[in-house]
């Protein structure tokens, strides 16, 4: 008998969770990749690292998803600022505090950031083009002096 | 015979991967991700230390171990379960764990209650908890393609959706396989609608056992293409789930020997 309820507990979860769109851990209703996407509205903030060289490179983690949920967070104060939205005038703050963290990751896994003077945040942007194909634009948004950082940047 | 090769897989990759876990958690990834989700959306873990996060892998491990060995399999099932939950809270915005290990919480819930784990393999158990194992994996797979078709309708079949998330894949991961993949709308296309069969439909393993063997592959074939597309690895924590698959027709040979 008890047995017969697990059962159907655990069936009645799986399917309210799928049915109402809910997470409630574990249990989940798995959106991934669900959204309508479309290359017109796609648009990626990345981070590239200005070596003392002059060179640009892009930040790369170990942990590789770090750069990609920190450029999310990032466009989304730049969405802020030209949705003149009420806490637009935060976005300059949330993107300092990001960059701190970035700084920190690097710090983390490289051990020192003397090696880079600045950081730059760049647009990424793709299109679909009949006679050539996948065409990636990129366009600057911000080049931040890692000196002007380094107050935020105290390890802890 | 599931719990012993769940139990051993999942330990084998507990082992493999600590130590970058161990890393991950001294990034201090609260800092950017923010408190993860807690147990039923509410109940949070405390905040581990390393060495506390080092304690419960211990003791994660070793009741894997622990029931693999049939050494009082239910209690070791309760704080692996419980282990499981510290472990995986401290980490879950890491790429390859997030919503990965759910079906690794439901699998030990599911043992916990199931009236088999302290029977030898050759006595005939009961084949609810294996059922509901394929149940939670089925679950999976269709809400992942419901909600495709809730949130973009039959639209999500003509491609340009995923084509979209390969080439944002490549836009901020440098993932070139997700690009040249991404350069065919043609070939986004196809796989979108190959994606969507096959997600809808891996609930027929339940009242059709027999095409179990066909869905197992094609799993591990979507993971193994997602994971060197877009670096997205199910692999690592759904392969002891997906041993329900193996262990099944060895257990059923077992018991037909018997009888």
């Amino acid at each position: 008998m008890s047995s017969i309820l697990f059962f159907g507990t655990l069936v009645a979860v799986l399917i309210w969770v799928t049915i109402n769109g809910k997470d409630i851990w574990p249990f989940s209703h798995y959106p991934m990749f669900a959204e309508p996407a479309n290359l017109d509205n796609l648009l990626v903030v990345r981070l590239a690292l200005e070596t003392r060289e002059g060179e640009l490179i892009w930040w790369r983690s170990r942990f590789y998803r770090y750069p990609e949920f920190v450029g999310r967070k990032l466009k989304r104060t730049y969405q802020l600022e030209r949705e003149q939205s009420r806490f637009s005038a935060l976005a300059p703050l949330e993107r300092r505090k990001y960059l701190a963290e970035v700084i920190r990751l690097i710090r983390f896994e490289e051990g020192t950031i003397d090696q880079y003077s600045a950081i730059h945040l760049i647009q990424r942007t793709a299109s679909a083009d009949p006679a050539h194909g996948l065409i990636i634009r990129e366009q600057s948004l911000a080049r931040i002096p890692l000196s002007e950082l380094r107050h935020l940047c105290r390890d802890h | 015979m599931f719990l012993v090769l769940f139990c051993l897989l999942l330990a084998a990759q507990l082992i493999l991967n600590f130590q970058d876990q161990l890393d991950y958690l001294r990034t201090n990834p609260e800092r950017i991700y923010g408190r993860p989700a807690g147990l039923f959306g509410r109940y949070r873990g405390p905040s581990l230390s390393p060495r506390q996060f080092n304690l419960v892998a211990v003791a994660l491990i070793a009741s894997l171990f622990g029931i693999a060995a049939g050494v009082a399999p239910r209690l070791s099932v309760l704080i692996a379960l419980v282990c499981q939950f510290f472990y995986f809270n401290q980490i879950a915005s890491l790429a390859y764990i997030q919503r990965k290990v759910n079906l690794i919480a439901i699998v030990l819930l599911i043992m916990l209650f199931s009236p088999g784990i302290d029977q030898p393999f050759d006595q005939p158990v009961p084949s609810w908890p294996l059922v509901l194992v394929k149940a939670a994996l089925a679950q999976m797979y269709c809400s992942a393609g419901l909600q495709k078709l809730r949130r973009t309708g039959w639209q999500w079949c003509q491609g340009e959706s995923l084509q979209t998330y390969l080439v944002e894949h490549y836009l901020w991961g440098d993932m070139k396989n997700a690009l040249r993949l991404g350069r065919s709308l043609q070939l986004c296309r196809i796989l979108s609608v190959l994606v969507l069969i096959f997600e809808l439909t891996f609930v027929l393993i339940i009242p059709f056992p027999s095409l179990s063997a066909f869905y197992a592959i094609g799993g591990v074939i979507f993971h193994a293409s997602t994971s060197a597309m877009m670096r997205i690895n199910y692999l690592k924590y759904l392969s002891p789930v997906y041993m329900v698959f193996i262990a099944e027709p060895p257990l059923r040979l077992l018991n037909f020997f018997k009888t």
